[in-house]
């Protein structure tokens, strides 16, 4: 009779969402300056007309790939990251209000964690920067970006090659990976044209193509009022997801927003916190 | 030797010189220039006591990092010194002949390492140990306090033992022939009479460990409030500044810069203290 009792119980646990994991959640964000967080705390509620409310206790980490490394090796921990780096990373993405964390599901909106990603000119933008952009936005480099596992808003036709000169792209760190596949393909179709990347984040980007210091920069969130006045309205390069991670030791089935939203306001601090609500 | 090349061969060697003053005199001028703007629009006592940091809210406050800072650097001499010392003694007197040179080069090794390397190592390695074997401390203080103590092993190491070698000799065969062993003449009399130099030794690397920057930021935890205990996150006065520069513009860009100006402080007074310590050696 007990055990029937037990079996019941650990059988409801197992139906909750994220059972099984005991102790303090670890939030993992990433530094203000990120698109990354800027678009993550936008489309979970963690930022609202008051600002970034991230709890003050959430370990920050400065790039995607440290990112992935501390939530790896930490079972407690959960972060967020864009979904194109997924591949071999050595986390787990939880399902979002049963979604599950795929580009098939961006593409059909049920995953509700998705933003584009964004490339704006510098102004004065050089004939070898214009040419790699509409590249970028053609059928050829669309192409790349789907078959790199991102969603392409569509392309504006055919890209004719013929240019030559240096281009520096620089930006968010979680663009970067579609963006050195692009700048290869490019280069194989131009190789008169040197390709530059600098990987940083979203800010550090729009404010070097700003101030003239890069070509063009990538942006993983939108654009605020001063960067849109400097750099005009940019364009979108792809669609990714921002998928949820916690470590493959992590036995955490899937999250709600509300429960996300939870965790890096600081108002859930504990794994067992997240199998009752 | 012709007079004329004579002249051109002290000017060349002079302008040398001047570059590296020129560089020093150009970093104080920018770091003055930048940051005293802020500190008049922050307030100095404000900037170096507040204890919140939202740049994005308007708060300016560093004390979280001062003490971030400060407790890495007290964890990583507490850890790193007393190892340093006692392998200086032992480089210096109790080590075989054959060892000598494939420990000093293995010490030489480890300072020639690049810290990010250890900082990839520590992040990959030893945080998920921490982890698992404190149940949630892995980023914090006393992680990357183990970090900079292995940091500055070298440093101090090479400073303690040409301070211990610099000794003289009558020190320790003055111990011998009162009929003290070994081990007591070395640590009686020896170690006593390098006071000083190994003071040199341990101000250098607390010097190193203020300064060091990306490594710190990986294991540190990097959460801008006061160190609640051993485990806690923390973040430093550098790691602050390497994950917000790249994007700070106006008044948060002029924060930054004071707190480079703080470090910059800090630093400073580390130098005068090891050379006060370098004036006091000599009788």
């Amino acid at each position: 009779m007990g055990r029937l009792a037990a079996l019941l119980l650990a059988g409801l646990f197992l139906l909750s969402g994220c059972a099984g994991e005991r102790g303090t959640i670890v939030a993992i964000s990433r530094e203000e300056g990120s698109g990354t967080r800027g678009a993550f705390t936008q489309l979970t509620g963690v930022a609202d007309h008051t600002g970034d409310r991230t709890a003050i206790t959430s370990e920050i980490t400065n790039s995607t790939a440290v990112m992935l490394a501390t939530v790896a090796g930490n079972p407690y921990a959960v972060g967020y990251v864009s979904m194109g780096v997924l591949e071999g990373a050595g986390v787990k993405a939880l399902p979002i209000d049963g979604a599950p964390p795929t580009p098939e599901a961006v593409a059909e909106g049920s995953y509700p964690l998705s933003r584009p990603f964004y490339v704006a000119a510098a102004p004065d933008l050089s004939p070898a920067g214009e040419d790699f952009l509409r590249f970028l936005l053609s059928d050829q480099g669309q192409a790349v970006v789907e078959e790199a596992g991102y969603i392409s808003p569509g392309s504006s036709g055919p890209y004719r090659g013929g240019a030559s000169g240096r281009v520096v792209v620089a930006g968010s760190s979680s663009v970067a990976p579609v963006m050195e596949r692009l700048g290869e393909a490019y280069t194989a179709r131009n190789p008169a044209v040197s390709i530059e990347l600098q990987q940083n984040d979203s800010t550090t980007g729009l404010s070097a193509a700003a101030e003239g210091i890069c070509h063009l920069a990538m942006s993983s969130r939108a654009l605020t009022e001063e960067e849109l006045a400097a750099l005009g309205e940019p364009s979108v390069l792809a669609v990714d997801g921002i998928a949820v991670i916690v470590s493959p030791d992590n036995p955490c089935q899937g999250l709600s927003t509300r429960q996300v939203r939870g965790i890096y306001l600081g108002e859930i601090t504990r794994w067992e916190e997240l199998a009752e609500s | 030797m012709h007079p004329d090349k004579e002249l051109a061969a002290r000017l060349g060697f002079l302008l040398c010189a001047c570059l590296s003053v020129a560089a020093l005199a150009l970093i104080c001028f920018f770091l003055l220039s930048g940051a005293l703007p802020a500190i008049r629009e922050i307030g100095l006592i404000p900037f170096l006591t507040d204890t919140v940091w939202r740049p994005s809210q308007g708060l300016y406050g560093i004390l979280p990092m001062i003490l971030g800072s400060l407790c890495v650097t007290a964890g990583a001499l507490v850890l790193g010194v007393p190892v340093a010392i006692l392998t200086a003694v032992y480089l210096t007197r109790f080590c075989p002949r054959r060892l000598r040179r494939p420990l000093r080069w293995a010490v030489d090794l480890l300072a020639g390492i690049p810290s990010i390397v250890f900082g990839f190592f520590f992040l990959a390695e030893v945080v998920p140990r921490l982890q698992r074997l404190l149940a949630g401390g892995g980023k914090g203080i006393l992680t990357s306090s183990l970090l900079l103590a292995v940091m500055i092993l070298p440093t101090v190491i090479t400073v303690a033992a040409s301070a211990l070698d610099a000794v003289d000799g009558s020190c320790y065969e003055s111990a011998l022939a009162l009929g003290a062993t070994h081990e007591r003449s070395v640590f009686a009399a020896v170690v006593p009479a390098a006071r000083s130099g190994l003071l040199a030794a341990s101000v250098l690397g607390m010097g190193r460990a203020v300064g060091e920057t990306m490594a710190v930021t990986m294991v540190a935890g990097n959460q801008a409030m006061i160190p609640s205990g051993f485990l806690s996150g923390v973040r430093t006065l550098t790691a602050n500044i390497v994950m917000e520069m790249g994007y700070a513009a106006g008044l948060h860009r002029q924060a930054l810069i004071a707190t480079g100006l703080v470090l910059f402080c800090f630093i400073l007074a580390i130098n005068l203290a090891v050379a006060a310590l370098r004036r006091r050696r000599r009788p």
